[in-house]
């Protein structure tokens, strides 16, 4: 039986357009043998159509990309939306320039894991495998 | 007597290897051990170099470059509101800077107002926050509109038309209002730019549309504003490599002259007030052979195949900001390293205005410290290294002309490439310039992970180092205060003259007339950023 391939959906919020880094990670994810749906920045596609976006695509990781916003106003909001819609067991990672001191206030909020820059494809690559299959087993 | 060299080359490889297994630039081209006359053969001074501010401008764009009038100092500034940056731009301008820039948060650049939901967390973050014309006059405050050129990285003709509304308020002759605006015509998120306009309708023909009545406006009334600024730096930012900066540079900009053509408006009247934004990255020849190949590649096209009789035409003048990209995160202070060799690289290439990246631009918009710091190394390149005394001072060396024609070469193929898919405007060319970014992009990435390429600090001479200085924190209650400005700016405004205002845009827009001198006047009743984007999205 061939096992189901990770599906994992990458979003940028609405405003935030620097794409470079979000476009490397799909690469490699893709590279990796998983399902990728990216959704690009567009004030079109607020944290809400990003959530239905999961629900729709029957995701097993939400990967979100912030350059410009503010992190904390932004994962915030989406966890609350996320949580509304009954994605509560989607994990949500998030990478991008974040202020040191706001990494575990992140965390606490719920954020499964927090890739800043440097961090090489591999480990953003094994992070959602293993959420991913922690969440199969749950 | 060469052969007789690479043989003793070879012998000395065999008892020990080259430090590297492959040895190449950016863009991937293989790199000598040594370069001679054979290189470089048919060399032809007049033809391929011939002199400062003269056909073809391989040496630089002016007859006296550096030795009367050294680059402009033009560090980009933008965050909170107009009252936030102008006074960054005072500290700045104390401590010798040249020339304003200012940058716009994606808000701003996508005509939202700061009261939309959809800006929430992103109001005056990224660069600084417009409204209406008030937080305009904020902004231009402590800065000659005259003499040392405003550069306003937008492509939105709203803010434009704040900017000549300020100038008719302090009773300025436009003809002498001097700067530049983006209003660069790239689709979506192709190009890595800030300055898509996707709020009305983030389709082609808009973009177009809006793109050309701003360079036919400035042509027409502003003579001394750069109507569209090039802004292929960001492309480069965006992953691709030395010679597609060339080409999708010189691509875009060919695009607008053709649009141009199209509504009747002459190569000679357009060319010269376009000027282009360049990158400074990491491999230093090959930047340097990178701006004189461009500058070359530019001024053949522009008389050979465009027909431009005007020789400001063939000139491509450039502002140059040096490589984000390759700055790191890690261990900062090698930043301030990294920036002097890019800066340099770009004072070697001939730049006409130059922003050298801070310590910080891996982690936050700079701190006065440190943009002060990014300064003082301009002010080392200039006025105590020497570089600067005497013009195209690397010209006539074999590598860096073997190069130049390499990168003029490969550049042109992509172009014909380019030609021969469609208009430049097509979606389909702007998927394949979009794919070849990331495929460059991401093979860059690989060879870093592989350590092909050394970053130092990311993957060689790692290590926990502590930063001196503090990093730049946004005042969390910018927004609301914003917000609080506009409704009371909204709230004071007569409205009778902005229905009057608001009807004429809407006409302009409906009819193919030049949306920016309703666009002027609905800026002064204090229409707002969003109001005016609104009325350019409605279809007719």
């Amino acid at each position: 039986m061939v096992a189901k391939k990770i599906r994992v959906l990458l979003a940028k919020p609405p405003l935030d357009l620097h794409s470079r880094g979000i476009l490397v990670v799909a690469t490699a994810l893709r590279d990796a043998g998983m399902e990728v749906v990216y959704l690009e920045a567009s004030p079109k596609v607020g944290l809400r159509e990003i959530v239905q976006a999961a629900v729709q695509e029957d995701v097993d990781v939400i990967g979100m990309s912030i350059l410009s916003g503010s992190p904390r106003i932004i994962l915030t909001k989406l966890l609350k939306i996320r949580d509304k819609m009954g994605l509560k067991d989607v994990p949500v990672i998030a990478g991008g320039i974040f202020p040191e001191e706001e990494i575990e206030e992140l965390k606490g909020i719920g954020i499964a894991g927090i890739f800043r820059p440097g961090t090489p494809t591999q480990s953003i690559v094994d992070a959602v495998r293993s959420l991913a299959d922690g969440r199969k087993q749950s | 007597m060469k052969d007789q060299w690479e043989k003793h080359y070879e012998q000395a490889m065999r008892e020990r290897p080259e430090r590297k297994q492959r040895f190449e630039n950016l863009s991937w081209i293989k790199v000598k051990p040594l370069y001679t006359p054979s290189d470089v053969e048919g060399f032809d001074y007049g033809k391929d170099l011939g002199f400062p501010g003269q056909y073809p401008c391989t040496r630089g764009v002016y007859t006296t470059m550096y030795r009367v009038r050294p680059w402009t100092v033009r560090q980009v500034i933008g965050y909170g509101g107009g009252v936030e940056s102008s006074q960054r731009f005072k500290f700045m301008e104390e401590h010798g800077q040249t020339g304003f820039s200012i940058v716009f948060d994606h808000p701003t650049n996508m005509g939202l107002d700061s009261d939309e939901e959809v800006a929430e967390g992103f109001v005056g973050r990224e660069g600084t926050h417009v409204d209406t014309l008030e937080d305009m006059r904020d902004l231009l405050e402590n800065v000659d509109m005259e003499e040392g050129g405003i550069n306003i990285i937008t492509a939105h003709p709203a803010i434009l038309a704040m900017v000549v509304a300020v100038a008719d308020e302090r009773g300025i002759d436009l003809r002498n209002l001097s700067g530049t605006i983006q209003n660069y015509p790239v689709i979506g998120h192709t190009m890595g730019s800030c300055s898509e306009l996707y709020a009305y309708g983030g389709a082609p023909h808009y973009s177009k549309r809006f793109c050309i009545d701003t360079v036919e406006y400035c042509a027409r009334n502003l003579p001394r504003w750069n109507s569209v600024s090039v802004a292929v730096r960001n492309t480069r930012e965006a992953g691709c490599t030395a010679v597609q900066e060339i080409a999708f540079g010189i691509g875009s900009a060919l695009a607008v002259i053709k649009g141009c053509a199209e509504r009747g408006i002459d190569v000679d009247e357009i060319a010269p007030r376009i000027s282009f934004f360049l990158n400074s990255h990491r491999d230093f020849f090959e930047e340097i052979a990178k701006f004189r190949a461009m500058r070359r590649l530019w001024a053949r096209i522009l008389r050979e195949e465009i027909g431009a009789k005007d020789p400001r035409s063939w000139q491509m003048r450039f502002h140059c900001q040096t490589s984000g990209d390759a700055m790191t995160y890690q261990q900062p202070l090698v930043n301030i390293t990294r920036g002097t060799l890019y800066g340099l690289a770009a004072v070697l290439g001939g730049c006409q205005s130059l922003h050298i990246n801070s310590a910080d631009e891996g982690l936050s918009i700079p701190i006065e410290e440190t943009a002060k710091l990014s300064l003082r190394t301009h002010q080392v390149i200039l006025e105590e290294s020497g570089v600067a005394d005497t013009i195209d001072p690397l010209a006539g060396s074999y590598y860096v002309e073997w190069l130049t024609n390499k990168l003029e070469d490969e550049a042109r193929n992509i172009l014909n490439k380019i030609d021969s898919m469609g208009d430049w405007w097509e979606p389909k060319v702007q998927e394949w310039v979009s794919r070849e970014i990331a495929d460059a992009s991401y093979r860059f990435q690989r060879e870093v992970e592989t350590g092909d390429r050394v970053m130092i600090g990311v993957n060689k001479y790692v290590e926990e180092t502590k930063y001196p200085f503090p990093l730049w924190r946004e005042d969390k209650d910018f927004a609301k205060k914003q917000r609080e400005r506009l409704s009371k700016v909204k709230r004071q405004r007569d409205m009778k003259r902005w229905e009057e205002a608001a009807n004429n845009l809407r006409d302009a827009c409906k009819n193919g007339a030049n949306a920016l001198p309703p666009t002027i006047d609905a800026v002064k009743t204090y229409m707002t950023i969003g109001e005016i984007t609104k009325i350019y999205g409605q279809k007719s």
